[in-house]
């Protein structure tokens, strides 16, 4: 199905796999399991979830492989520019909720909190949206 | 520790997801297993996390793929549901008018097996005359039995069609001839449907007995009305999902 005519917003929210994946595209095309090692500092993510969701991605338009391989097991996938919307309309909206919870006061943790991989930094950096 | 037969563990767990995906993905998969466990020092929990992840995503793979909410699967449930009702519809009709012709042809059935002259016949015979015109009859499930002589023409019977003994036309006593018994939908006149059966005297005569179908056609139509209903829902659902699995299509959601 073509996507070329899909508003960024229509895509939103994103689930924090694909949130995860496309952020670990944002500085440049990755082969699967660069994705999958940038992902996990998000999220728990295993080969079956990282490619279900790549299928998905590639099927909304939302990243492409580059057709770039150095090893013909691999191939390298990069953000589409819908792809790139997609992601900044989603960091916007992540970054207005973080802004609406600290003017509740909610406090950040100082400890990663259960069922979040190692690897995430254990405070929330400031939001500048 | 040697990874290999952890590898091909992995490789044959694979073969769970849909071919299109495993042929599209396999390699892959497999080289990510393998650069994990290169750089794994635990490959028993990374072996178990593997799997359990595999079988999580061939699951979902699978839904995905014969997910019934796909636009091309709606519209064949659409046109298969569409004909499921339509001959559900038939079918309803034609016991409901099958219904209808029960009690008139046993009436028509027991009079040719004994004769007019036989004392309930002949009671039934000279009751008072129905109109066969008259709203009363019409919304009633009372019987009718009319006798014919072998030409057609009336000779009695409990029931009168303004005022005069229904003459009914002659290709039916035809086919009752033919076929000993005939069962027919009779419409002498706009408004009037009378179900009729008939049967072969013995003395060469017939015998014909009916029923109102108005009432009948009341719940053809109160049954069409809801066949209608149920298949409109039906559409409108149908149409909801397509635009959700439109929308699911090109939002991912892993």
């Amino acid at each position: 199905m073509s996507t070329s005519t899909a508003s960024p917003t229509d895509h939103l929210p994103l689930t924090p796999a694909v949130f995860a994946i496309l952020l670990a595209l944002a500085d440049g095309e990755k082969h699967g399991y660069a994705i999958m090692l940038e992902a996990r500092q998000h999220i728990a993510m295993g080969p079956g979830t990282l490619y279900g969701s790549i299928d998905r991605l590639l099927a909304a338009g939302l990243i492409a492989e580059t057709g770039f391989t150095d090893d013909e097991r691999r191939r390298y996938y990069r953000l589409s520019a819908l792809g790139s919307q997609v992601l900044a309309a989603e960091t916007t909206r992540l970054a207005q909720s973080v802004k609406r919870a600290r003017s509740k006061g909610v406090r950040v943790l100082t400890r990663a909190p259960f069922g979040i991989p190692a690897g995430i930094p254990a405070s929330i950096p400031e939001s500048r949206a | 520790m040697n990874t290999q037969p952890r590898l091909r563990l992995y490789a044959l767990a694979l073969h769970l997801y849909p071919a299109a995906f495993r042929a599209r993905y396999a390699d892959e998969m497999l080289d990510t297993a393998r650069l994990e466990y290169t750089r794994s020092s635990h490959p028993p929990p990374l072996t178990a996390s593997l799997l359990s992840d595999t079988v999580r995503s061939a699951l979902r793979e699978h839904l995905r793929a014969a997910t019934p909410t796909r636009p091309g699967y709606l519209a064949a449930f659409a046109l298969f549901f569409s004909f499921v009702l339509l001959a559900v519809a038939i079918f309803s009709q034609q016991v409901l008018r099958r219904g209808v012709d029960r009690q008139p042809a046993r009436l028509a059935e027991t009079i040719a097996r004994t004769s007019p002259q036989d004392p309930s016949t002949a009671a039934t015979l000279a009751a008072p005359k129905q109109e066969i015109s008259s709203p009363a009859w019409l919304k009633s499930s009372d019987p009718i039995v009319l006798i014919y002589d072998p030409s057609g023409q009336p000779v009695s019977g409990n029931a009168i069609l303004h005022g005069t003994l229904p003459r009914l036309p002659h290709g039916i006593f035809n086919t009752i001839r033919d076929r000993r018994e005939f069962r027919v939908t009779w419409q002498p006149r706009v408004g009037i449907r009378v179900a009729l059966t008939g049967a072969v005297l013995p003395s060469g005569g017939f015998v014909v007995a009916g029923q109102s179908l108005n009432a009948n056609d009341a719940r053809y139509i109160r049954l069409h009305a809801i066949v209608l209903w149920i298949w409109a829902f039906a559409m409108l659902a149908c149409a909801i999902l397509a635009l959700f699995a439109r929308k699911q299509i090109r939002t991912p959601t892993p």
